[in-house]
């Protein structure tokens, strides 16, 4: 099976799920601001190519765990990878998972301080803060995905 | 083979390169109106409906010849279709996509906005039909290139 969350790319949540996904996260402990710097998440450039897959790594239960950005497209991208997963039979081996919503607002004002206007130590200081806010919805939110993928389902999230 | 032609909403452009490809529009000849309005999924794609790829037929090699839209961020998607193929290694010349956007002219463009953007089809699609019309021999220049691109594919495949 492969899991590919996707984000608009610029506030990096895919990579946070994937890495809550991946296990590189504690799941019951909040995430420091070192945590956050060790899975790469502050990373301003993390994708260089919107659309481009990138592979992140194989969870325990052998699902490979992959994230892409996209825009604003994001329920277009959706439908066509779908749609062309479908031509080669391969729909059932894919779940695709739209990270945006996850997020809560300080987030994004917190990447808006870090990319526009250059702050670094503000903005990962407030990043760090909102990310511990969705914390627990978002771990939960992995188990069920974890949960979906070993009854071999097909959703979107 | 899959030949995938893609435009911003699959409705017009890719419907109608799509069609000549697998022959249901003449190659010699300009097509009626009723013709055109005839094709499934002309002028009828919903805005929901954007990205998915729909099935038009099969070419005389037995390809199957698909439409998808891909609004106006192509790039993107054209990308994240080719990195999926990568993912499930299935090789890159499995699909073509060809862009038909390009090839029709500005009336085309806002008859299809006035028609499937906000929604005024009475307007759009008489303005539609009259710009696919006046700009059909660049839609059969690029079928024409796209067979010519097939064919000599084919003959790289059996040489090997």
């Amino acid at each position: 099976m492969k899991i590919i969350y996707h984000c608009e790319g610029d506030n990096n949540s895919a990579v946070l799920m994937a890495a809550i996904h991946l296990e590189k996260l504690l799941k019951e402990k909040k995430p420091t601001k070192k945590d956050l710097t060790e899975i790469a998440y502050f990373d301003k450039n993390f994708f260089p190519e919107p659309g481009k897959i990138l592979f992140m790594g194989k969870d325990l239960n052998g699902n490979e765990v992959f994230v892409f950005s996209r825009k604003k497209i994001g329920l277009v991208v959706e439908r066509a990878l779908l749609g062309i997963a479908k031509i080669y039979g391969l729909e059932k081996e894919l779940i695709l998972i739209n990270t945006d919503t996850n997020i809560p607002w300080v987030v994004n004002f917190g990447w808006f301080i870090l990319r526009k206007l250059q702050q670094k130590k503000i903005g990962e200081q407030i990043i760090t803060k909102g990310v511990g806010r969705c914390y627990k919805r978002n771990v939960q939110l992995v188990e069920k995905i974890k949960k979906f993928a070993a009854a071999g389902g097909r959703k979107q999230l | 083979m899959k030949v995938i032609y893609h435009c911003f909403g699959s409705s017009h452009s890719s419907v109608v390169a799509a069609n000549i490809h697998v022959g249901n529009l003449p190659m010699d000849r300009i097509p009626t109106r009723q013709e055109i309005i005839a094709l499934p999924h002309f002028d009828k794609t919903e805005s929901k409906q954007i990205g998915i790829p729909f099935f038009i037929g099969k070419d005389e090699w037995n390809n199957d010849v698909y439409i998808i839209g891909m609004t106006h961020k192509k790039n993107i998607v054209r990308t994240a279709i080719i990195s999926l193929l990568n993912i499930f290694n299935i090789a890159q010349t499995e699909i073509i996509l060809i862009n038909a956007l390009e090839h029709i002219n500005i009336m085309t463009k806002i008859g299809g906005f006035l028609s499937r953007g906000i929604g005024f089809t009475f307007i759009g699609r008489p303005i539609v039909l009259y710009g696919i019309q006046a700009c059909y021999s660049n839609l059969i220049n690029l079928v024409d290139k796209t067979k010519k691109d097939l064919i000599y594919n084919m003959n790289l495949d059996e040489n090997q």
